[in-house]
């Protein structure tokens, strides 16, 4: 037991737990002075105990002096021990770039590698933050704004997310939670011209709140209110982003009060938002203005009430109610829809429900292709990782080579009294040192690939913000901490493994394991890795030939599309008779809606049947030239014919159509009427029936019918397809484009014209770059794997070579000698192959939405993969082995 | 007589100018150049030690005395030794100042 002072201080004990040395040498110190005092006293001739007495008045305060040089000691303790690591850190690094300048190539291999390896992530990382993890920069206190989701029942019992809402669902909101919470939003236009340019812009209109509810200030200038936003009555005024202000007014501080001409209506301009706010979702808004200035059609204003256009969001005043606040809004909801059209025996309530600003941001404001090459997004961020992986592995079989190749120089320092622990952190220094070069040299490739990806993937955001900031630079940095000390712990492990003995014992060439089972394990993980990557690449690949290849019903390379919107009818007949005589120009055909169609008509068919009202076909327009000009594919029936058809009223239907609702009989003949409407008594006969068109490559055809008519006339809607003589071609639009500038009179939605293959381009595009992307880093890959392959069964020929010269002596053949060495190659690669294939397996499954039209585990696309692999791996070790067989015997006899 | 204070310091930098010395060394060459006549606490002596270490103006180190006995021995860092200089020199401008104030006789204007 030992003894314990009952006044010793805590904090002393505490040292002495953990600093035992440092008290008793304290301790001691003052014992042996003591000791000498004492002896000194008693020589002049006092007792022990007086001398004693006295050396004890001569020290003073002994226990407080004690406690002060235990506590100087402590502190001088930890300050050395950091400046002896500091001291030893700075000669580890010193000695790491001695040795690496005496490998230069292998260094700036190494460097190479992982910048690659980090520089990918780093350049993903710049993309997935922003969209998946940073709330919108300025948002006042985020966690507490929620967005407004309503949840409806969709064709086939799906539950779908509906996230737009019309201002009448918004006014009840309001009003449902009034004084408690705000309920705010906007909606936005991301085609707008300002002062008459050809750029496009997005321009948002906000409810009068929403600024306010974001907690936003505005940088110059103010914000719009109430009375400037009355529905029917509003002012044009506007508020401009902080970063388009500086772009285009060089941040002059006299622009409020200036006008902006937006789709050439003017908006007095009263402010600039705070800096870096430019809305909740990645279609960043250039322009904030009144709601109520939305443009407003010929019979008012079109969106008001029954359009759903706003995005809402809401911010509770008490945060502690509102769990109260968020139910009040799904029953008001749900009461609203109740009110509405309710198809019979419907027993679904819609409702609403709150989710966090980023959770919805990625499905909102962005096309279809965006969303698709978010989710491509989120996979490219996975095979970044793997690409990491494999530079690591790559890294640590070259840094492992280096230390085999060392093995004698360690062991004679591990001799000479050299720690395993400095050894260790000699080694961890070199591989980290060569990770923080590779750290800035990938941040460099991460400000490139950065701003490829931004444009390349989701063209829809304005990435307003810096590209490289201090997250990207933290990401990097740890990236590179982490692949240093992964890369670094393969030659760690093989420095433990080797006994001083045996290394000193070793030659030229070494003996021992020929080979390492941590090198077998590295290679096999990066031929696995190279599988995964190369599989998916042809997956993306297939995916893409498939979707080029895909058949959407009418000829794509030879159209384009004009929309007409809004304008006068006999100056359409103009430009359309304009566009007809242009040369390259083969034909034009009108119609209401463009091939991408959008109407819908409740039909009554001959039996009596109606159509679902909220499910009924696809309805057009189409003049007598339509079916000729846009290349539809008569399945049945005919195309319009003068003679037969003048002054009848007849219409097309397409396959879908005729065989959902006349099954296999035929539809040819039939009479459709249309339910409600000027013209429900008019009987419209089927005369054809067309091969489905589409537009879209996920959604299924929809049911179409067409009305055919050389008499009809637009009502509100009027689009234009022009068939050119060959491909349309970039100039063949631009023309067309020029010839409708000069019609573009006081129209809000100015004429357009685009190539039918450049708009369906989009859909395609997330393939290109998946097959791309992969299909790059795979090769990347596939260089590192062979590389591998070739310095394993190289290392192995320089073992081996008294082996084979014994057997060359024996009289083995260069045949056999060749199998033999290749065999080993092969082997290596049949292993990783082996766990490439699973791993490709559960990679087809995480890529499956992104496949199209193909298996994600198509078995072509695999054993293509895995041949090209093991004929790359029998390849890599032809070399070697050729070397092996070359061997003089009596040579190789000799060697050691 | 009572040490002037920070003048501890200097006497211990002084101590040590001939080579290292334990404590209790440092205490008796003090007491042995002053005539007895300076009464410095060994307590304060060995706080002296500490803080000049932690400055780095003296090195600690374990060792034997010639007696066999383990003791702990300080010597000056070459900072010490310049410490040293400045201290004496500071010592002595204190010394003339004060005594050409105390030599003088007349009365000032």
């Amino acid at each position: 037991m030992t003894h314990r002072d009952p006044n010793e201080p805590i904090w002393r004990r505490y040292v002495r737990f953990w600093r035992r040395d440092l008290v008793a040498d304290v301790d001691d110190e003052l014992a042996f002075h003591f000791a000498k005092r004492v002896a000194e006293f008693e020589t002049g001739g006092t007792s022990h105990d007086d001398a004693v007495a006295a050396a004890r008045e001569r020290f003073g305060d002994l226990d407080g002096v004690r406690d002060a040089l235990v506590s100087i000691d402590v502190r001088i303790g930890r300050r050395s021990r950091a400046s002896r690591v500091l001291d030893a850190a700075l000669h580890d690094t010193a000695y790491a770039v001695r040795g690496l300048r005496r490998a230069p190539g292998l260094a700036a291999s190494i460097v190479l590698t992982l910048a690659f390896g980090i520089g990918a992530n780093a350049a993903m990382f710049t993309v997935v933050d922003r969209v998946f993890f940073r709330t919108p920069p300025g948002l006042v206190r985020p966690s507490q704004v929620r967005r407004l989701i309503a949840r409806e029942l969709g064709q086939g019992n799906i539950l779908y997310p509906t996230e737009l809402f019309t201002t009448t669902e918004h006014d009840a909101f309001r009003s449902a939670t009034s004084g408690r919470a705000d309920v705010e939003g906007y909606s936005t236009d991301p085609d707008v011209r300002f002062d008459g340019g050809t750029e496009h812009h997005t321009i948002a209109y906000a409810t009068s709140g929403f600024l306010r509810l974001t907690g936003v200030h505005p940088a110059l200038g103010r914000f719009f209110d109430t009375h400037e936003n009355r529905y029917g009555a509003p002012t044009n005024v506007a508020i401009l982003n902080y970063a388009y202000w500086l772009r285009a007014y060089g941040g002059d501080r006299a622009v409020v009060g200036r006008t902006i001409s937006i789709d050439s209506v003017r908006f007095t301009i009263i402010g600039v938002a705070q800096r870096g706010f430019d809305g909740m979702d990645l279609d960043a808004v250039d322009v904030w203005a009144p709601l109520a200035s939305l443009p407003v059609g010929p019979e008012g204003p079109w969106w008001d009430g029954q359009f759903q256009i706003l995005r809402l969001f809401t911010r509770v005043v008490n945060p502690a109610s509102s769990a109260a606040v968020y139910a009040r809004l799904k029953t008001t909801y749900s009461e609203l829809r109740l009110r509405g059209y309710r198809p019979p025996g419907e027993s679904f309530i819609p409702y609403i429900e709150t989710e966090s600003v980023i959770q919805g941001r990625t499905s909102i404001g962005l096309g279809q292709q965006d969303a698709r090459n978010l989710a491509l997004l989120t996979r490219l961020a996975g095979v970044s990782l793997l690409v990491l992986i494999i530079s690591i592995c790559n890294a640590a079989s070259l840094l492992l080579m280096r230390a085999m190749r060392r093995r004698r120089e360690i062991a004679v320092r591990l001799a000479l009294g050299v720690s395993r622990l400095r050894l260790f952190a000699q080694l961890a220094v070199e591989s980290l040192l060569l990770a923080a070069v590779a750290g800035i040299f990938s941040i460099w490739l991460a400000f490139g690939a950065g701003r490829a990806l931004r444009t390349q993937l989701i063209s829809d955001v304005h990435w307003s913000a810096t590209l490289i900031d201090a997250r990207v630079v933290c990401f990097t940095v740890i990236m590179a901490l982490v692949a240093g000390i992964l890369a670094g712990t393969a030659p760690i492990i093989v420095v433990r493994a080797s006994g001083v003995m045996s290394a000193l014992k070793v030659g030229a060439q070494e003996s021992g394991r020929p080979r390492s089972a941590a090198r077998i394990a590295l290679l096999a993980t990066q031929t696995a890795l190279c599988m995964v990557m190369l599989s998916a690449a042809g997956l993306f690949v297939d995916s893409l030939w498939h979707a080029r290849s895909f058949d959407f019903g009418f000829d794509k390379a030879q159209l384009v599309t004009v929309s007409l919107p809004l304008a006068d009818e006999n100056e359409i007949v103009r430009v359309v008779e304009q566009i007809r005589s242009m040369p390259g120009v083969e034909a034009v055909a009108r119609s209401e809606l463009d091939l991408r169609g959008g109407g819908m008509a409740q039909l009554r068919l001959p039996n009596g049947f109606q159509t679902p009202r909220l499910a009924s076909p696809q309805f057009n327009h189409i003049d007598t030239s339509y079916a000729r000009v846009v290349g539809l594919r008569l399945l049945e029936g005919r195309a319009w014919r003068a003679a037969q058809d003048d002054g009848d009223s007849v219409a097309l239907i397409n396959r879908a159509m005729s065989h959902r609702y006349w099954g296999g009989r035929s539809p040819l003949g039939d009479c459709v009427t249309l339910v409600g409407g000027p013209s429900a008594h008019v009987c419209f006969r089927v005369i054809g029936v067309f091969q489905d068109v589409r537009w879209n490559l996920d959604r299924p055809a929809v049911e179409q019918f067409d009305i055919v008519s050389p008499r009809w006339r637009p009502r509100w809607m009027s689009s234009a397809t022009v068939r050119t003589r060959g491909p349309a071609t970039g100039s063949t639009v631009a023309g067309i484009r020029e010839l409708l500038r000069t019609i573009r009179g006081p129209v809000a939605y100015p004429p357009t014209a685009r190539s039918v293959s450049e708009r369906l381009e989009p859909q395609v595009h997330p393939w290109r770059v998946a097959a791309a992307m992969f299909l790059a880093f795979g090769l990347l890959g596939l260089v590192a794997a062979t590389a591998g392959i070739y310095g394993l069964v190289g290392y192995e020929v320089t073992q081996r070579t008294h082996e084979f010269g014994v057997r060359i002596t024996l009289g083995a053949t260069a045949r056999s000698i060749l199998s033999l060495v290749i065999a080993s190659g092969v082997r290596v690669t049949l292993l990783g192959l082996a766990v490439g294939l699973i791993a490709s397996l559960a990679v087809g499954r995480a890529i499956s939405s992104l496949v199209f039209e193909i298996s994600p585990y198509d078995p072509l696309v695999l054993s293509t993969t895995m041949a090209v692999l093991a004929a790359v791996a029998v390849i890599a070790s032809l070399i070697p082995a050729w070397r092996a067989t070359r061997l003089d015997p009596v040579a190789a006899l000799r060697a050691e | 007589m009572e040490l002037l204070p920070g003048t501890l310091d200097g006497l211990v930098l002084q101590g040590l100018a001939w080579g290292p010395k334990h404590g209790y060394a440092v205490a008796r060459w003090i007491e042995g150049s002053s005539r007895d006549a300076l009464a410095v606490l060994d307590g304060a002596l060995y706080t002296s030690l500490r803080r000049m270490e932690e400055r780095g103006w003296v090195a600690a180190e374990w060792g034997t005395t010639h007696t066999g006995r383990r003791a702990r021995f300080y010597r000056l860092t070459p900072a010490g030794k310049r410490q040293l200089v400045a201290e004496q020199n500071g010592w002595a401008d204190y010394v003339a100042a004060v005594g050409r104030v105390m030599r003088t006789t007349t009365e000032p204007a």
